[in-house]
Order: C-alpha cells, then structure tokens, then sequence
C-alpha cells in the first residue's frame, strides 16, 4: 500500500492488526458498560412507548393521528421519507466509496451499512402502518392469487417504493452480511460455546484461504456495483410519490436529483451523529479519527450546499412556471401558516452546515455533534414541508385545512428512533462495529510482527 | 333417497345408511345454523305464505305520499325495499313541489327509525295501552264536558280530516277552542290580508311569474314558508342562454345572509327595524307612479335607501302584473304595506294569490296570546297539544304558562320539553306509517299512506279523537269514508269515488281546477308604518336554519350535522356578528359573548360566527337549537384517546333562544328588543366545514395574477348577453396528450351539468346523497378535525365588502375525470375507471394508503378514520341495500350512484329497450328543488346534459390540469347592469 508522507494516517494509535482485532472484539466479548444499558434502555423504552401507539393506532383506526380530508399525509410518510434518505449514506460509503477506493470508508462502513439496514426497517414501517388497513399490506406485492389473479397497479409510483425499498433492503443486508463474513469467522474463532456454534453458522465455513478472500473480494465488488444504482434509484423513486401526483408543490421535475442528495445529506449527518457517539463510548478514537469526521464534514457542507441549490430551482421553477398554484404554494410555504416549518428547514438544512466552513468548529466535536442533529432535524422538516404545505391548501380554497398532529402521533414519530435505536445498540454489542479486516489493511506500515491473526492474509 | 319414514322415524334395527346419515346431520346442521342467523320470534310470527301483490324480494316499490316534515306538504315517494322504507325523492308529479325535496325532507326517513320515539302512551308517566290512555282521557274529558273547558293547541293543521274530526270533538264540549301557531310564524301576512282583503289568508305565490322580485326579508329559497316550490318557480325564470339571454331580477333586503340574500341579484343590509320604513318608501314611490291617491308619504325623501327604493320601484312598475313583493316581517303594519305594493303593482291573481290561498302556515298569533293569557289565568281545564312544542318554542309568555292547564294531553313524537310536562303523552304515528291527507293549498289535496306498519305504536291526531268518540273503525276507513263524504264532491262530474280515490292515492295528490276571483283589495288599511331603533344600537334576529328549521328536527343527526349552507358550521348554534362588530369588540370565530336583551332577566352565552355581508347592527342566531335530550348523540362519533364527544350528557347541541321572543302587537316576533353583548374570554371550536370563505387566496400569499381562483365563475346578465362566448374567463386546456386513450368510452359516457345561477345553495342534494349512499354521521369532533363524510358537499365562496357582499354556492363531488390522477396512483388497483366514463371505488380492495385523496385537485374523496357506526341502531334499517356500508381504513367517494346506473340498465336490458336521456336520475339530482343539477350521457348527443355541456356559460373546474373532469358547471349569472371584464388572456395550467 502506498503511503502518504503528507497525508495523516487513516489508523492512529500506532495499531497493530492484533490490536485492531482485540479493541474491535472488545465490546463483544465482555460485558457491556454501564452507558449502553443506560443507552438501550432509553432506546428499549421509547421502543416500547412508540409501540403502544403504533399498536393504538392500528387496533382504533387512521383517525388517531391529526389527518384530515385535505391533508392525507403527515408524520407517517415523513418518517418514512426521513428513513429512507438516511438509510442512503450507508450504501454510499460502503458501495461508491468502494468503488472510488476511498479508504477512509473503511472505519465506517460497517456501522453505515448496519445504519441502512436499521433505517430501511424504520421506513419499511410506516407504509405499512399507515395504512387504513395494515392486515391486508400483502395485497401490494404482485403474487400469484386466487382473485383473478388481482394485478397491482403499475403506474402507481407507492408501488414502485414497494419495488424500491424491498430491492435496497435485500441488497443492503446481503451486502453487509457478505462483508461481515470474514469478521464473523475471527468471532467464531475467540469464542467459546454456544456463541462460537452461532458465529460458526453465520460465518459459513470461512478458512481464510488465498481462494475464499479472492471469492470474497470478488463479491463485494460485484455486490457494491449492484448497489451503487441504488443509491441513486431508491429515492429518485421515493420522490415520484410526490413528482407523480397533480399537486402542486408535489408536482415537480427536479424532485429525483433533489431526494438523492437530500438524502446523502441527511445520511451523512447521521453517520457523523452516530460515529461521534460510538467512537467515543466504545473508544474507538483511533480508528474512526478526526480525519474521518473532517471528511465526512466537508460532505455534509458540499451536499447541504447542493440541498440549497435544490430549493431555489425549486422556488425558480414556480415562479417560472406561471401557474397561480404553483406560485401560491411557495408563498404559502415560505408565508402561510405554516411558514415557520419551512424556516426551520431552512434554517437548519441551508445555513446550520454552511457553519462548517469556519475551522473552529470543524475542529469541536461538540459543535459537530449539535450541527448533524440539526441537519437531521432539518431534513425530517424538509419532507414535512413538501407533504403538508403542499396539501393543506391546494387548487379549491373552500377545502383548505390545518394539519395539528395528535399524542399519537408524536408517538409513532417516536417509534422509529427507539426501533432504530434499540437495533443499533444491539449491533453495537452483538456484531462487530468495524470491519476489522477491512481496517487491517489501512494501517499504517510499520515493522511487522509476527501475526497469527486472521485477516492479515490479505 | 331413503323413505321418508325411515328418514323420520330411524327406529330401531332401521338400516341407516351413510348417505341418511349425511342427510340428517345436514338437515340438523341447517336448522341449527338457521334458528342461529336468525332473530328469535318475540310474538307470532307469520310468513309470506301469500307474498303481498307487487312486492318481490330485493327490489324496490314506491309509494306516493306527501312529506310532514313542515306543514309545506311537497309530494314524496317513498322507496321501499323488502316492506321498508329507505329512501324519499320528490314525487314529481307534485303541482307544489315538482320533484323536489328539501333536506328536512330528504332527512325524515331517518326520523322514522329514531328509536327514541315514544313507544306506548304514557299516564303519569307511567306505560300504558291505548285502550287504558284512551278510557282514563274519556274520564278526564267527561269531567271538562260537565264543568270546564278544552282547548287544542296545534302547529298548523291542513288535513281536512283531521279537521273534520276536530271540529266534532270541539262540539261536544260547551266551550272548547282549537288554536294554531307556528313555531316560524307568517301570521302577521294573514293578518295583513284579513285587513286588506277581508279574510285572513296567507296568499298561494307564484315565483314563477315574477319577472322582478323583491323581497324584504323573507328567506324563500331556504326556510320561508314552502321553500321547494319556491325555489323550484324562482329558478325557471333564471336560466339564461345564448338564445334566450333573459332572467328575473330578484332584489333583496335582509339584516343576515341568508341563501335567498346570496342568490339574489342585488342585496342590501337592512336592519328588520328598518323594514317598515323601507316598505312605506317603496310603496311612496310607487304610488307616484300609479298616480294615485297618496295614503303613504313622507318617508321617502329622507330615508337612507331612498335611490334604491326609486330605483327598485321604478323595476317593479316596469314589469307591473310580473312582479312580486314578499318580506318575512311578522309585524302586521309592514305586511299590509306588502300587500299594497303587491296591489300597486297589479300582482294579486298573477304572482300571487289569495282567491284560492295557501293552508301551509295556518298560526294566529293573537290566538295564541290569548291562550297565553288564559292559560295565565288558570282558566284552562284541559289541553290538549299535538304536534307542537310550545315549552320550547315559544316566547316566555306563553311557554311558561303551559303548565297551569289542570291537565295537559300532549301527542307527541318523544319525550319533548312539552311532553315532559304532561300527565297524558301519547304518540304519533309517523307520517311514513300513517294514513293521511292535507291541503296545503285550497283546491289542492295531498294524501299520505303509511309504507311500513307501526314501529312505535303512534296514533295520528286523528285516531286518536275517533276513538275517543268510540269510533273503531280502521285508520284508512276514517280517512276514505272523509273523502268520500267531503273531498269527492268538490271534484264534480269526474271518476266515481274509487277511480277517484285510487288515483289520488297513486299520484299522492289531485287539484281542483279553473279560476278563482280575488278579493277586493281594502286600501282603507293602509297608512305608512314605521318601527323603532333599539335604544343600545343592537338589536336581534332570531332565524330558522335550513333543515333544522323551528327545531322539530333537532333529533335528526342527518340534520346535526348539514353545514348551514351560509357558514358552514354544523351541530351548534351560534351569534352571527358582522365583521365590523365582530372587530370592534375584538371577538373572533368561537369566542364566547354573553347577549342580554334588555329589560329581559336572562341573558345567553353563545360562541361568535363572524358572518360577513350581515348588518353591522344586528346579532343573528338560529332557532330551532338546545332540544331537550340532543344529549343522544354522545354516542355519535368515535370513541378515542383525544376524542372529543359530540355532546357532554346532560347538555344540548346549541342553544335555545326562542324564549327571547317577544308578542308584539300580538304576533311573536323575534327581531326586536334592544340587545347589548360582552366578550366572555372563552373560546370554543366550531365544528366548520369550510375555513376559507373566498375565491381570494390571502393577499400577502397571492402571486401576481393569482389573486383569484376561477373555480367558481360568474358574470353578469349584461356581459353574457353582449357576448356569451367570451363572458367567462376559460383556462387553457392541453389539446394534445402524451399518452393514447385507453378509455374508449364507446356505449355510455356518464356526465353531469350543474347549473350555479340555479344552485341555492339548500343543500337538499347533500342529504340526499347522504340517504341514498349510506354516508355516515361522524359527529362534531370529526367535523372540527375535518374529517366529514358527505360525498356531496356545497363550496361556499363570499365575495364583495360592505353592502355589496354575496355568495355564490358550488356543488362539488367527484368529478369522474377522464384522466382521473387519483386512478394512477393507487398501487392496489382500488379505484379504477370504467368503461363509461366512472372513476370507480372499489371499497373491498382498498387498503386505505390516502394516496388518492392527496392527489385529487377537487378534494373529493372522503376518508374513513374510524368505523362510523349509527349511534341509533334501529336506524340501520334505513341503509339502503344496493350500497355497501364501508368499514374504517377505506377511502370513498361520490361514484354517480353507480347503483342507479346499473339498476336503470337492468331494466332497460329486461325490458329489452334502449335506454332513454332521463332514466337514470341520480339522488342529488332528484332532490334538487331547481333542478340545477342533470346527470345523463354524454355520449348521447341529444341528452339534455350534452346540450347543457355545450352552452357558452359551461365549464369544466380545473380543466387546466387536464384531468378531464366529467362534470360541466355553468356560469352563475348575475342579472345586473355592470359589464363585467373578462380577462381574454389565457391562463396555461
């Protein structure tokens, strides 16, 4: 491996590969710290409090959240616009970065693909829950039935996000799954009973042999191509719920470009959010390193940079196109009643990651930290602007309405961060959070020593 | 096939066999499965075993009867299916009604199977018999007969049967008195004519006539004495076309807005204070034209309005003989300066009528103070009540002193403020399971027969005095052998009596014809009126709101729940402030003022309704609020974590403020007493359907050039005559499509027309779509969440400032659009176009994404958040069959009673003849008192919805976005002089 004299090491600490396997088996092989009980029960309980609501909601009916006839969507196809585009950093880290040969990637990929994986499941939720009636959700899949057979909807763009999610999430996993594989055999081969049989099944007879790397490696580079559309695919077809649909606000071309980097905007900072924690408590300081988080800074401020650009073609594109309605609902975002959710977003997706130009706070984790929540927050207020403020007043003023979300609500809002959460914590303590034989072959050259560790072979 | 002895008797050593086994067990099965499924007998039960003529299982029968939900009597046929009725359209034969129905109307059907209705006569309160009630009232009758006296407090009787058997109960009885009233009094009219014409009658007006209306108050689209006819002869004069670009002028002056005020062509606010010196002007200026002797002067030449009043009796002089002057004022002064103008005018024999006049509102008002007073003075031995609710809905006066009478016999529906103040209650029988007749007009009689027996055992009134003078014969003899002693005579030289019964009885109606002469007109009565100012600036008007009317109806959660057609806002009653008012005491929508009327002790607490276009001196609240047991519909709505209940147990839906009448000059009248009214702090939620009120978008948020929606258009008589093609601003549509017709609509091609200078805005469509759909009742806290369920609603849109506001009234539903955005979106294929043109909604395989509700331009589809089940279970049984009752998490909508559609062409394919433009009338159709809606093909060129597709004021709504709606609305007309501009600048969607 090349090395550069200029550049910082990608792995301080002067790590050796024994290292790396011993701080990454760390977390898994002892007993969890006091700060992830506090951690999971916190995520268990909001889990369990979503839950009650998500339950209440499907046993009572639509009715409980503050819908109405006018405003057909809120929190529900937020949250699930929200996860989605979260879910989409993982893919890019681990898919193009792969593909570009980022080897910085290497520190964070495991833990952003784990990331996709949970934030897919939280958005896979919400169709499905908001749904009048959730116990017929399988009549969307087009099967083989008894019903004539009863086809589904081809032009309908909620189908194509069936398509789409479903795709990105068997692809994720395997993915992740494949990559793991190696990582899984060096658990297997620490442990000792019945959690050496369990690693020994999922680490599928892995030997380490010059064959089975070459096979693996092979792999991933076919996996991360057959990713890499995705990354582009997945939202650009999530924004056609809305491109598709007459309504004005909705009915928009630039939506595609516009979802995909909101998308890896929103993804980054919350990789930056969830890094800055784990590298901290699970004191992996020297393997995801400033660097990394310098790098993953400067994409949060190119693409939020991108994420503003979208909202002026978007606002241009109105005033542009002469249509009253259109022109009306921009007004209506940026001055109506609901105004103050558009500047939030605004706010927080146009001026917060500007502020990472200034060097200080790209240097305060802090900072950093406080502005990937914000960008988040942001980003959860993007999609509630697009879905409510374009609804809520539309072509005929005598059907106008207000959207005034209920506790319930709140409580399926809720519900996706404590599943999240709760699956994250649990990949924290189960599974290895880096991929350690990635990792092993960014560490800096040095003097070797005598190695018996496995993924050194490549 | 084992002998049937050894399939009923397997005694012993009988070979049974395997198949006998199957066959025992099956019938066993059966039987058992049979006795579960159904409800066990409580008596005897009998079959069919003669079906009844006529009646086949599953399909509909209609019977001709006449509607009681007002004393206007319009013609109805009730749709039954399988024994019950479950559906009213106007019957359209009606002379009076003309196949329309009002919502009170079309709501009835559900009063049928109010399950609080009294079931048994109570004494005392306790359940008894009609043979027990009946001797105990003889006995207590017995002893008046001896030594005391009766009286009959009635609502207004025009059964001639009935009347006939009242008077033979009154003549056994030394001193016995039959007093009427109504609850929304005209008596001061019939007073009026007793004094200018010689008998006190309420004249027959014929709308259809006049070619200049004016009207002083006097709501006769929405509320006024018989509204369908009204409406249905004020629309046939307001129909322009490009050949025929003519229309009555209708002027009106009124203090709150009301639907007559928004359909007509010019209003002005006048306060009712103002009304005597308005009418005394009018009738000054006509007079000047008349050049005749001057009986009215002064007034005009410092009035306010004095150019307007010139103006509008120099119209109404020009069409003299066409013209018509009506005003709702109970005040007597007013009234015979009505009746002068009329009489200036030339109009009596024309536009209206008191050679043969209406019975529909029969109520004295001055007998009605009298009984008052008596009653006061303890005179009255017993009374006897029918029909009517004077504890609740009469001033003071006399509501408080109902309950000196020594006994008090109420007929009733329920347990009302009146009955639960009675020692008899006895029940009435519903119009819908009764014998009956009436005359609403002299010369025209109406029957009424029963479609379903009894379910709660009620009498009519008159049974009920048949049998207390022992008379047992049956219901349909009393009223038979009446007609046959008294009606038939007067039809002389016809059928015999059965030919003639039997067609009265299919029609629901006959009328006497040829001319009657007119009175001779007093003008010795007349002499100019004026009335005071209240004394704090403020003064009331109390109003009936359309379909709940007095508040007979209060019990109707059809009717609950219909959005005033004005503000929109349902299950509530409310003080309507004028926008000045309402910012001068800095109240704003649901705030809580207090109303003291002064020199009154009560004062009431009503939330605020800001109602542009009303007087800024005049606080309006509707009657007919605050029913004694509205409590009922706690049920009504779902029950969730922040649910809020429709009503709180032991409250009522609104308020009553009928106490706040007053007799003055002895008719009630509910527009004086001097008013003031403070901010109490509170605020509530109103339960609105419509939050914007105008086509305007908020100015700070509107785009140059898109200040305005266009979805409803208007233009003036002048400018459509000038040049109809361009009178309405028409957006650009796309003429070229991406993508082929996939929809070859080759056979049929369902559309509609909806003519907006008709549309009234009454909302007789929306309950009767809600009756014919089985569109649910979801209670207030829904509502206020927006979420009502009716398909069909009426978009109300304000315009102007000042003097100058009106408002227009659109029907909107689901467009059925060629290209319909909902179609493509649904990704389980739940709602999906037909091959004539439907956008069809298929309930089962909804999985309820909202998908399509989003994306539909004209908000059509509605949405079932919770299961909305009838709070009265007994009410089911108004559910019509042929729609399915949807469950919670399905999305629907209007589908232009596809069940109609299917049922017209089942029995056009039975008969094996072509389906013919007309026989598919849709039930917001039907309803339509004036006719403003047509539904039919438009494949058919010579339908009469493609002609009216293809006038020049037709358009499509938001045809810019080429969804290609199938519904065409026609431009409302306005017939003013002012040319409006017409922005030839197209729009492009």
């Amino acid at each position: 491996m090349v090395e550069s004299i200029v550049e910082e090491p990608l792995i301080t600490g002067d790590k050796t590969p024994a290292d790396v396997t011993r701080d990454v088996c760390r977390p898994l092989e002892g007993k969890p710290t006091r700060l992830w009980y506090v951690g999971f029960l916190l995520a268990l309980s909001t889990l369990a409090l979503g839950g009650a609501a998500v339950a209440y909601q499907i046993k009572t009916g639509i009715g409980t959240w503050g819908l109405n006839r006018t405003v057909g969507w809120g929190f529900d196809i937020t949250n699930f616009v929200f996860w989605v585009g979260i879910g989409h950093a993982g893919t890019l880290i681990s898919a193009v970065l792969l593909l570009f040969r980022q080897k910085w990637r290497t520190s964070i990929n495991r833990s952003a693909e784990a990331m996709t994986i949970f934030a897919v499941c939280c958005a896979g939720i919400y169709p499905l829950i908001h749904m009048g009636r959730p116990w017929l959700c399988y009549w969307v899949f087009p099967y083989p039935n008894t019903r004539g057979p009863l086809w589904v909807n081809f032009r309908s763009a909620l189908l194509w996000d069936v398509f789409a999610i479903g795709t990105y999430f068997t692809i994720s996993l395997v993915f992740w799954y494949i990559g793991m594989v190696p990582d899984l055999a060096t658990i297997r081969d620490r442990a000792t009973g019945l959690k050496k049989k369990i690693f020994n099944f999922f680490s599928l007879g892995w030997r380490g042999t010059a064959r089975t790397w070459s096979r693996y490696e092979t792999a991933c580079v076919l996996l991360a191509a057959l990713a890499t559309p995705l990354v582009v695919s997945v939202h650009s077809v999530v924004s056609m719920d809305f491109a598709t649909a007459v309504i004005p606000g909705w009915h928009t071309t630039v939506f595609p470009p516009y979802f995909v980097i909101g998308a890896v905007f929103s993804g980054f900072a919350m990789v930056l959010t969830l890094m800055i924690v784990a590298r901290k408590v699970m004191r992996f300081e020297n393997y995801i390193t400033m660097k990394h988080i310098h790098a993953m800074c400067k994409v949060l401020v190119f693409t939020g940079s991108i994420v503003a650009l979208a909202y002026l073609t978007e606002a241009f594109t109105a005033w542009y196109s002469g249509s009253k309605y259109e022109q009306f609902v921009f007004l209506n975002r940026m001055f109506g009643p609901m105004a103050w959710s558009y500047w939030i977003m605004v706010s927080c997706n146009v001026i917060a990651p500007q502020l990472l130009w200034i060097r200080k706070i790209r240097h305060s984790l802090p900072a950093i930290f406080v502005l990937s929540i914000v960008v988040n927050i942001g980003m959860w207020f993007e999609r509630f602007v697009i879905i409510v403020t374009s609804l809520h007043r539309d072509f005929l003023p005598s059907s106008w309405s207000d959207y005034v979300p209920t506790l319930i609500e709140f409580g399926s809002l809720i519900f996706g961060f404590g599943l999240f959460f709760t699956l994250f914590l649990l990949f924290c303590r189960f599974l290895p959070m880096i991929a350690m034989s990635e990792i092993k072959t960014v560490l800096p050259k040095r003097e070797r020593k005598q190695s018996v560790d496995h993924g050194e072979a490549a | 096939m084992p002998s049937t002895d050894a399939l009923l008797l397997p005694g012993e050593g009988a070979d049974v066999s395997r198949r006998a086994f199957l066959q025992y067990a099956g019938f066993g099965l059966a039987t058992a499965a049979l006795t579960g499924c159904s409800r066990g007998p409580v008596q005897s039960v009998l079959t069919h075993t003669v079906a009844p003529v006529g009646v086949v299982p599953g399909r509909a029968y209609w019977i001709a009867t006449t509607c009681h939900g007002c004393p206007a009597a319009c013609g109805v046929l009730a749709k039954c299916r399988d024994g019950r009725p479950v559906k009213l359209e106007g019957n359209e034969l009606h002379t009076l009604s003309r196949g329309g129905l009002c919502a009170t109307g079309q709501a009835e059907i559900l009063s049928l199977y109010d399950s609080k209705r009294l079931g048994s006569p109570q004494v005392e309160g306790a359940s008894v018999k009609w043979t027990e009630s009946d001797s105990k009232l003889r006995a207590t009758l017995d002893k008046a007969r001896a030594a005391g006296n009766v009286r009959l407090l009635t609502g207004t009787i025009h059964s001639p049967s009935t009347r006939a058997w009242i008077a033979k109960f009154g003549a056994q009885f030394g001193d016995f008195k039959h007093v009427e009233y109504d609850a929304l009094s005209v008596s001061a009219i019939q007073d009026a004519h007793a004094a200018t014409h010689g008998s006190r009658a309420l004249p027959a007006y014929r709308f259809s006539e006049a070619k200049c209306i004016a009207s002083f108050d006097a709501d006769f689209l929405g509320t006024w004495i018989s509204p369908v006819s009204f409406a249905a002869d004020w629309a046939a004069g307001r129909r322009p076309d490009e050949q025929n670009p003519h229309m009555s002028r209708h002027l009106h002056f009124e203090a709150r807005m009301s639907v007559t005020g928004s359909a007509a062509d010019e209003r002005t606010r006048l306060a009712p204070w103002e009304l005597a010196g308005a009418l005394s002007g009018l009738c000054e200026a006509l007079e000047h034209h008349a050049s005749g002797p001057e009986r009215v002067s002064g007034s005009l030449a410092q009035h306010r309005l004095q150019h307007q009043l010139e103006v509008l009796a120099l119209e109404l002089w020009n069409s003299r003989g066409h013209s018509l002057v009506v005003s709702g004022s109970n005040d007597v002064a007013v009234q015979v300066l009505v009746n002068y103008a009329n009489e200036l005018l030339g109009n009596y024999g024309t536009t209206l009528s008191i050679a043969r006049p209406s019975l529909q509102r029969r109520g004295s008002d001055a007998e009605l103070e009298a009984l008052g007073r008596e009653l006061a003075s303890g005179a009255v031995d017993v009374l006897i009540i029918s029909g009517a609710n004077p504890a609740y809905d009469l001033p003071t006066e006399v509501a408080s002193v109902v309950t000196s009478a020594k006994t008090i016999v109420v007929h009733s529906d329920g347990l009302d403020e009146t009955a639960a103040l009675a020692q008899y209650r006895l029940p009435t029988a519903h119009a819908l399971e009764s014998w009956n007749d009436g005359e609403p007009e002299v010369g025209r009689f109406s029957l009424t027969q029963p479609t379903v027996p009894s379910l709660h055992n009620g009498r009519t009134l008159r049974e009920i005095l048949a049998r207390l003078a022992g008379d047992e014969r049956s219901e349909h003899a009393l009223l038979e052998d009446h007609w046959r002693e008294n009606v038939h005579g007067q039809f002389p030289g016809g059928d015999d009596f059965d030919a003639f019964f039997k067609r009265a009885l299919h029609d629901g109606y006959v009328e006497l014809e040829g001319a009657a002469t007119e009175p001779v007109f007093n003008a010795d009565a007349v002499g100019a009126a004026s009335s005071d100012t209240p004394t704090s600036g403020l003064g009331l008007v109390l109003y009936p709101k359309v379909g709940m009317l007095a508040g007979e109806h209060a019990h109707n959660p059809w009717l609950q729940e219909l959005p005033d057609p004005v503000t929109k806002v349902t299950w509530d009653n409310y003080a309507c402030l004028s926008e000045a008012r309402a910012s001068e005491l800095g109240v704003k929508l649901g705030d809580v003022i207090r109303i003291t009327v002064e020199g009154g002790q009560e004062s009431l607490e009503l939330p605020v309704v800001v109602q542009r276009g009303q007087h800024d001196d005049v606080v309006a609240v509707a009657l007919g609020y605050g029913r004694l047991g509205t409590d009922r519909f706690a049920g009504v709505g779902p029950d969730w974590l922040e649910g809020e209940p429709t009503i709180r147990t032991g409250e009522t839906i609104g308020v009553n403020v009928a106490q706040l009448q007053r007799f003055i000059n002895g008719q009630v009248r509910g527009d004086v007493g001097s008013l003031s009214i403070e901010h109490v702090g509170r605020n509530v939620t109103l339960a609105a359907t419509q939050d914007h009120h105008t086509l305007e978008v908020p100015a700070h948020l509107a785009p140059k050039g898109g200040e305005v929606r266009d979805a409803l258009m208007t233009t003036s008589l002048a400018t459509y005559a000038h040049d109809p093609e361009h009178a309405i601003h028409r957006p650009h549509v796309p003429d070229a499509d991406l993508w082929p017709d996939d929809h070859g609509k080759t056979h049929h091609h369902w559309g509609m027309a909806v003519d907006l200078s008709a549309c009234i805005g009454c909302s007789a469509c929306t309950v009767g779509c809600q009756a014919e759909n089985n569109v649910p009742v979801v209670g207030r806290d829904e509502v206020s969440r927006h979420r009502e369920m009716h398909w069909m609603r009426i978009d109300r849109y304000l315009s102007g400032t000042g003097d100058k506001v009106t408002a227009a009234y659109q029907p909107m539903f689901c467009q059925q659009c060629d290209n319909a955005p909902c179609e493509a979106v649904c990704p389980v294929l739940a709602t999906v176009h037909s091959s004539e043109g439907l956008n069809q909604q298929v309930y089962n395989r909804c999985v309820g994404t909202r998908y399509c509700a989003n994306t539909c331009p004209y908000k059509a589809r509605r949405f079932n958040w919770f299961d909305y089940p009838r709070e009265d279970r007994l009410q089911n049984q108004q559910l019509n069959p042929d729609v399915t009752v949807r469950t919670r998490g399905v999305m629907e909508k209007c589908t232009f009673c596809a069940q109609r559609i299917q049922e017209a062409k089942s029995e056009a394919a039975r008969l094996g003849v072509p389906m013919a433009d007309g026989d598919i009338k849709v039930a917001c159709q039907q309803s339509c008192p004036t006719q403003a809606i047509v539904f039919g093909d438009m494949n058919d060129p010579e339908s009469a919805v493609s002609k009216l597709s293809a006038k020049q004021r037709a358009y499509g709504v938001l045809t810019e976005l080429n969804v290609q709606p199938s519904v065409s609305y026609l431009a409302r007309v306005r017939n003013v002089e002012e040319l409006e501009h017409s922005d030839s600048e197209e729009d492009h969607g």
